[in-house]
């Protein structure tokens, strides 16, 4: 693919996103959706072969259907209120429908199912812009339609995510598809706390954001897509080995870590609220992910995989991608936790 | 006055003495024991002073030394209390515990730490002194504690034999039970009387309730072996003859009477207490002389023998005459301690044999033990003008001429009835009849250093009882009159359980052993007692413990509950979440129904 | 609400029904989405029609071309599919199963 049409995709890309977040007029918020969806298309068809163009086509198919509803909501809420900005709906279902849709576009339970499967089908690039900056808009929309909708609904569909983001995730070796259960499970802390205080769901995307790209350019390295490959990392790259299990104990959300940070602001803002059962519930849950990312990490530094003795001499073939954004991505998705306190007061 | 205090005070610094001195280099041409037995008997001699002035001008004393720290309103001193009761039993320790010295001397004379023990033994005197001459409940637990080390100590001196390591054990287990009950006592005083003093604690009687009082009857249990928590005095006869001696005559076991005797004017207006020791007591001296009976290791017979004396002793105080149980403490020290020598010697001398089915013909062999066993016998057994006479007549005729309970004397007496029965049976087995021993002895009891102290015990259980009594200052009132089967009574229930005993013994001598009936074993087994406190039930605990260890904790909470059914339910979740076939109708299916649901659900 | 809403409002959702249900021809599916995008616009039309918004009117008309947009893409991917797997049977795309 040639420059032009590269530049013309990725703009594309990055301003449907930008319009999304920006508009004030909901036909243009459905427009910016639009184009992220278009030049996503051929990011996912990047390298074609029966898996992308599968992966391509379930995304266009679902990510179609939900622009349809979403802008047939915005049709009906035009004709109730006779008007194009973006204001709280008084019509319930209205409201839900709209969510519903969102809700798919950014595959919450039990609208997941196509999350692992395109991840999967993507090479790692296409996954990674998939999970992270196709996530913003839907959020963003979320984020100001949220308060005219059921709340009960909101929140009962992210624990269902986060359940069966644990759930899913138990049963996988392939690292794209773990890393989609991850990020359906991290989505569902999102959408519960915007129903408490939607300035922690920023702050928790923007993490989620950090970890899961330091996690995909750690991969990217040496193309790791399996656990089995990953588990011979320490042939090529002690370092690296020892930084993924610290940035997955990260996205696990252990405390010395960056990722505590979101977990542990909504957490006490729930009890704050005056909800406890529902924290605790949500604490237990991503038990069942950091079980799946100590496994990971267990098998990738904590244990010598065996491995044939031409594997070991992996080391001596010179690495030539030269990641200039790891570093910093890593010292953000590890150490950030002390920042905490300046970021409780952003509120 | 001033004689008074000094000789008393100079006797018990005159004990601690040889403690120093074994740490630094002793002279060598001198023997240790040697040395302490020397120190004791001078101590005896000048502990004689103070007996002498009590018994003629009955003056008493408190010495309050030191203050040694102030807990709020609580002050802790040093102080030691000069009384009848200390005074006295100090003097007949100190000359019992001499004779016992003498006798270790040669008792002990092949173990290579004879030193040791000596000093182990004159340790124990000497705690054995802070708990009789202490006037506040702190130095009294001191001693209290001092001696329950020491004898566990000594218990436990062959210590490459498990049973002595066990009997040790024992001791010192069951009587934490009994420091229990002081420690109880003790706080109760601290928080409620906040003295520990002991004038303090009999001023402010009138506020006692039934918990310390509780709390210093089972003390005097756990020390004094009363029913219930007997069972290691007829273990502690694992330890050596003079630790055995000097444990069931002058010290540790009677500790729990004296503690009683010390605090009787809190307990003498508590009805109930009194009536709960004299059963107590009743109990216990029937109980211990019926096991007496059946036994044939002859160190357990004499310590059984102790134990239903101290049991009889309860019962004395039950019936609240704590100056009798005195009498009996310091009566009984003499003739047991000597007793105990004898059996020394009978075992020694027929090369560590105990049991009595295999000596019997000694009184040719041993006269000298053999008669001064007889004496002791008789003494113990209450016969006229012997030391223990005038003790235990005294008891049973107060017993039968007060307000009491029927049950208790009938038991108390039919116990003491028994005391005759072991007696004769301890005389006849060993020393009558023909020779049982293997044949090749050298029996040789010509030593001064096992004559001698036996000798001086024999003349103080011929005379012990006659020279106290007549001088003590009379300090409850006797009985002037009564009927003479009253007074007869003691003599004839003695007299009854000897003839019974010699019939009996006589009678069945020729015939063949029949096999042990279930009353034989009763007896024979310690009254199951032991089997089923130290076997059966720390048995079913284990058990059930581990039952319920591997049944409740592995079997139904890690492998049915708790870790592993949560990882089955995870993992069939896991397994029924994602079974995707990848197929897009089914996706959009799912989306439709969740949808439908979602919209029905919400609004 | 008049007959012409409910009108197409049955119609928008008759095409959902069929692209969530529908079972074999890709191509149907895209017909499905056309079809939602056409009762949008009509729906779209009226309501600016009807409430004399002079500068809506523009608005159904992105809406056609984001539709043809996207029926444009949904060719091509038809394309793709039947050119890598032979058909445009939608059953067909299960190689990404877990």
């Amino acid at each position: 693919m040639n420059l032009i049409s590269n530049s013309v995709i990725y703009l594309t890309l990055i301003s449907g996103t930008l319009i999304t977040l920006t508009s004030s007029h909901w036909l243009l918020m459905w427009a910016g959706l639009e184009m992220s969806m278009f030049a996503m298309i051929p990011i996912l068809t990047h390298k074609t072969s029966p898996r992308s163009t599968e992966a391509a086509t379930k995304y266009f198919l679902v990510q179609a259907t939900a622009s349809m509803m979403f802008m047939m909501t915005i049709i009906y809420s035009v004709a109730l209120s006779g008007q194009w900005a973006i204001m709280h709906s008084q019509n319930q279902t209205i409201s839900s429908i709209l969510m519903l849709s969102l809700m798919m576009k950014l595959g919450l339970a039990p609208f997941h199912l196509w999350v692992p499967e395109v991840t999967q089908g993507a090479n790692l690039w296409s996954g990674m812009i998939l999970l992270t900056w196709q996530k913003i808009a839907p959020l963003s929309i979320m984020y100001q339609a949220y308060s005219s909708a059921n709340q009960t609904m909101i929140i009962s569909f992210s624990l269902l995510s986060i359940l069966l983001g644990g759930w899913g995730g138990l049963n996988q070796t392939q690292l794209r598809k773990i890393l989609a259960y991850s990020s359906i499970s991290h989505m569902g802390w999102m959408t519960t706390v915007m129903c408490f205080n939607p300035s922690i769901m920023h702050l928790n995307l923007l993490i989620y954001i950090m970890l899961t790209l330091s996690m995909f350019s750690m991969l990217s390295i040496n193309t790791n897509t399996t656990t089995l490959s990953l588990s011979h990392l320490w042939n090529i790259s002690p370092i690296l080995a020892n930084t993924i299990l610290i940035i997955l104990l990260s996205l696990g959300g252990l405390p010395p870590l960056t990722g505590f940070m979101p977990k542990w602001m909504i957490i006490t803002e729930m009890t704050k609220n005056q909800s406890i059962i529902l924290p605790t519930l949500m604490a237990m849950m991503a038990l069942l992910n950091l079980f799946f990312y100590m496994r990971l990490a267990y098998s990738t530094s904590l244990t010598l995989f065996p491995s044939t003795n031409n594997l070991k001499m992996k080391w001596y073939i010179q690495n030539t991608k030269m990641p200039y954004l790891l570093p910093p991505l890593i010292i953000v998705s590890t150490l950030m936790l002390p920042l905490s306190p300046m970021m409780t007061t952003l509120e | 006055m001033n004689l008074y205090i000094s000789s008393f005070i100079m006797s018990l610094l005159l004990l601690t003495t040889p403690i120093p001195l074994s740490s630094i280099n002793f002279p060598k041409n001198t023997s240790y024991p040697s040395y302490v037995k020397s120190i004791i008997s001078l101590s005896f001699f000048i502990s004689l002073i103070p007996t002498t002035m009590l018994l003629l001008s009955n003056q008493e004393a408190v010495i309050s030394n030191w203050n040694w720290m102030h807990i709020q309103t609580l002050s802790i001193n040093m102080s030691f209390k000069l009384d009848y009761f200390s005074v006295t039993f100090m003097s007949v320790a100190l000359f019992v515990t001499w004779s016992i010295m003498e006798f270790s001397m040669w008792y002990m004379h092949s173990d290579p730490d004879m030193n040791k023990f000596i000093k182990y033994l004159l340790l124990f005197l000497i705690t054995m002194m802070i708990l009789v001459t202490a006037n506040n409940a702190m130095q009294l637990f001191i001693g209290w504690e001092g001696v329950g080390i020491m004898s566990f100590l000594l218990i436990g001196w062959w210590l490459s034999r498990s049973d002595a390591n066990t009997a040790a054990l024992q001791a010192i287990l069951y009587n934490r039970i009994g420091d229990i009950g002081f420690i109880i006592s003790m706080v109760w005083f601290m928080t409620n009387l906040s003295s520990w003093e002991m004038q303090q604690l009999f001023i402010m009687q009138d506020e006692m309730n039934y918990i310390p009082l509780l709390g210093l009857l089972l003390a005097a249990t756990g020390k004094s072996a009363q029913f219930g928590l007997h069972p290691w005095l007829p273990s502690a006869m694992e330890g050596p003859t003079p630790v055995s001696a000097l444990l069931h005559s002058s010290t540790m076991v009677v500790a729990g009477i004296f503690l009683m005797i010390r605090f009787y004017p809190l307990i003498q207006h508590n009805q109930t207490i009194l009536t709960m020791s004299m059963c107590l007591g009743a109990t216990t001296t029937l109980f211990t002389a019926l096991c007496a009976l059946t036994q044939n290791d002859i160190k357990k017979i004499i310590a059984f023998s102790t134990s239903s004396q101290l049991g009889l002793m309860m019962v004395t105080i039950g019936i609240n005459q704590p100056h009798l149980a005195f009498l009996h403490i310091c009566m009984h020290a003499f003739f047991k301690a000597m007793l105990f020598m004898c059996a020394g010697s009978i075992i020694h001398n027929l090369n560590n044999e105990q049991d009595i089915r295999k000596m019997g013909g000694l009184f040719k062999m041993l006269p000298f033990t053999s008669s001064s066993l007889i004496i002791g016998s008789l003494a113990l057994t209450g016969m006229p003008f012997l030391t223990g006479f005038y003790s235990k007549d005294l008891i049973i005729e107060s017993a039968n001429s007060s307000y009491i309970n029927a049950w208790a004397l009938l038991i108390t007496l039919i116990a003491t009835s028994l005391t005759a029965v072991y007696s004769s049976r301890i005389v006849f087995y060993a020393l009558l009849d023909h020779p049982r021993s293997t044949t090749t002895l050298n029996i040789n009891e010509n030593n001064p250093l096992l004559i001698n102290p036996i000798k001086r015990l024999a003349m103080g259980s011929i005379l012990a009882g006659f020279i106290i009594s007549n001088n003590i200052p009379p300090t409850s009132i006797p009985q002037m009159t009564m009927p003479t089967y009253i007074k007869l009574s003691t003599l004839m229930v003695t007299a009854l359980g000897l003839m019974t005993a010699m019939e009996l013994i006589i009678m069945s001598h020729y015939l063949k052993n029949k096999y042990p009936n279930k009353l034989f074993n009763f007896s024979n087994m310690l009254g199951y007692f032991t089997p089923t406190a130290h076997r059966f039930m720390p048995y079913k605990k284990l058990m059930m413990s581990q039952n319920l260890a591997s049944s409740s904790m592995d079997a139904i909470w890690l492998e049915k509950s708790a870790p592993k059914n949560v990882s089955d339910i995870q993992y069939t979740a896991s397994m029924f979440t994602s079974n995707q076939t990848g197929l897009i109708k089914l996706y959009f299916l799912s989306f439709l129904l969740s949808f439908m649901v979602a919209l029905i659900l919400s609004t | 609400m008049s007959a012409i809403y409910m009108n197409m409002t049955i119609a928008f959702m008759a095409s959902l029904m069929g692209m969530m249900m529908y079972r074999s021809h890709m191509m149907s599916s895209l017909l499905c989405l056309e079809g939602m995008m056409l009762s949008m616009f009509v729906m779209a039309s009226l309501i600016t029609l009807n409430s004399h918004y002079t500068l809506s009117y523009t608005i159904p008309l992105v809406l056609l071309v984001f539709s043809a947009c996207e029926a444009a893409m949904g060719l091509a991917l038809l394309v793709l599919v039947s050119n890598t797997y032979g058909s445009d049977y939608v059953q067909n795309l299960n190689l990404l199963r877990c």
